[in-house]
């Protein structure tokens, strides 16, 4: 079999492959190319039909199929190649990559640098373990919106909706403005993971009752559902006995959860983290394997596609690097960023190296919902520097930045952590 | 439901989500004389005018589908050129049903003008080539 060489292989065609593309052209990479295992580029924006994306980045609302289109138009006037319905099968920790389509067959490219931007996939019905039998009629919310927004199919007609991620929020409308019944949508937290601005125009406006705190403990129907048995839950969220009640539906949408899809990564080697479900990463978003990066929903997933161009632009920049000058660093000196009180993760997860060439950006979530609270960067054990925020959710991914000379001039810095503190002032 | 109506009050103090943007700040607006006299909490200009317009005459954007033929995929992504009233979504959806269009369609084209007579286009968002 032939081998490919190509600098730059960037594994995925959504928006974190497209920016991270046209920014590894515009570094003066001329060996890049796309794979993408759908019939399009886009990815996961071709879905997302409805409003929203570009706030940050365009100034502008614009749809997903536009803000993709954006990117799509800048690919083709670089001319970057890309390759369609080409499946990665194996990643090598050598780089190299295994892949398949219907036109070459098996293909292996060795590849100088690797981006891995291959998205994630939603948390199926099989993990949540609802009982019952196994009727038709229960989707992911993500495959409903592909059946809704590609294929132009009604999944059903009554809809219960399981979760208020801003997934099962969109579907709700969606849904509804497509002639179908949103009886209800439960929630299992005392909070949505939502944004705001869609609980009022998914929810408010066409008067889609939302339930906190409760969850979904049966399925009833044998070949089709028929209905769904939901009860409230404690603080543990455990269902609450006596509190059951049944809702008649033909449909259950499942909003649950994103993974990072990262089967290829664990194949080359990459270490992953137990909380992301991600690469781990450092300042340049590469992985523990020299010349493989990492950037969007595959190493976490994000709220807003703008921070998706922007995260995975500057690790195209390391990937571009990479390959003109190898992995290399002055001196060496890591040093750990650790998520402390409040905080569920941050990302990178070290700097490895050092002096810092540019400011860092950390962007972490925090693990509630918290009012009128600080973020605190905290340098060995005392606070650099402390953030008021009114507001922090887990639904929220926050950001901050750190100047590089800040970094480098703590000679003996071994470790950041970032934490919500006390006392908004 | 327009808030302002509901509200059935001259004075009036409530509570609204602006949804201009991911932000989703929830906008103070006290109502004075039956009209919007102040908005507080608002992170920028456009929470004031968002406050202003919905309690007066809410406003959406629409976005929806249309299926076309000549393509590989069976539906267009579409949306409304502008806002239209909230009240006359499903006005417009319904403006939509039976119509379809054909492949070439350039993100921007404007597939259907002045929609259920709001003035308002119906736009392509995505570019689809002929199969």
């Amino acid at each position: 079999m032939k081998i490919l060489n190509i600098d730059i292989v960037i594994i995925g065609g959504g928006p974190a492959g497209l920016a991270a593309a046209v920014s590894a052209k515009k570094c003066g990479c001329e060996s890049i190319v796309i794979i993408e295992r759908d019939t399009s580029l886009g990815g996961i924006l071709n879905q997302c039909i409805h409003s929203g994306f570009g706030l940050h980045r365009f100034s502008q609302e614009l749809t997903g199929p536009e803000y993709a289109q954006r990117y799509i138009d800048m690919v083709h006037e670089m001319d970057i190649p890309y390759m369609l319905n080409t499946m990665v099968l194996d990643i090598a920790s050598d780089r190299m990559i295994t892949a398949v389509n219907p036109q070459n067959g098996m293909m292996r490219i060795q590849a100088k640098s690797v981006i891995l931007a291959g998205g994630c996939r939603e948390r199926p019905k099989g993990a949540i373990n609802i009982f019952g039998s196994r009727p038709a009629g229960v989707f992911t919310a993500g495959t409903a919106q592909k059946f809704v927004n590609i294929d132009g199919y009604m999944p059903g007609k009554k809809v219960v909706i399981l979760g208020s991620g801003d997934i099962g929020l969109i579907m709700a409308r969606r849904m509804t403005l497509e002639g179908a019944t949103v009886v209800s949508v439960l929630e299992l937290m005392p909070y949505s993971g939502g944004l705001n601005r869609n609980i009022v125009q998914c929810l408010e406006d066409y008067n889609i009752p939302l339930l906190y705190s409760h969850t979904i403990t049966e399925l009833i129907g044998k070949e089709r559902l028929e209905g769904v048995v939901i009860a409230q839950v404690d603080d543990g969220l455990k269902p609450i006995s006596g509190t059951q009640q049944t809702i008649e539906c033909d449909t259950l949408l499942l909003s649950v959860g994103l993974i990072p899809e990262n089967e290829l990564a664990k194949s080359a080697g990459v270490e992953l983290s137990g909380v992301t479900g991600g690469s781990v990463v450092n300042e340049r978003f590469e992985t523990c394997i020299p010349g493989i990066f990492a950037c969007g929903n595959v190493l976490h997933v994000h709220d807003l596609v703008d921070y998706v161009s922007e995260e995975s632009e500057h690790a195209a920049r390391y990937a571009a690097l990479y390959i003109h000058a190898g992995s290399g660093g002055k001196s060496f000196k890591r040093i750990d960023i650790t998520p402390g009180n409040g905080v569920r993760y941050a990302l990178p997860m070290h700097i490895e190296y050092t002096p810092l060439d540019e400011d860092i950006t950390i962007r972490f979530r925090v693990d509630n919902k918290y009012m009128d609270k600080r973020i605190d960067i905290i340098f060995d054990g005392k606070v650099q520097k402390s953030i008021n925020k009114r507001i922090l959710a887990p639904g929220e991914m926050e950001t901050v930045k750190i100047g590089k000379d800040t970094i480098n001039d703590a000679k003996s810095l071994q470790n950041i952590t970032i934490a919500v503190g006390d006392g908004y002032e | 439901m327009n808030k302002f109506n509901g509200d059935k009050a001259m004075n009036n103090n409530l509570e609204l989500t602006c949804i201009n943007c991911p932000m989703g700040c929830r906008l103070r607006v006290t109502i004075k004389d039956g009209v919007v006299a102040k908005v507080a909490n608002n992170q920028c200009p456009r929470g004031i005018a968002y406050a202003k317009q919905e309690c007066v005459d809410p406003q959406r954007l629409l976005t929806t589908t249309v299926p076309i033929h000549g393509a590989d995929i069976n539906v267009l992504p579409v949306k409304t050129s502008g806002p239209i009233p909230k009240d006359r979504i499903f006005e417009c959806i319904d403006a939509l049903k039976g119509f379809s269009v054909y492949a070439p369609i350039m993100s921007g084209d404007v597939i259907f003008g002045n929609i259920a007579g709001t003035g308002v286009d119906i736009v392509a968002t995505r570019t689809v080539d002929k199969q």
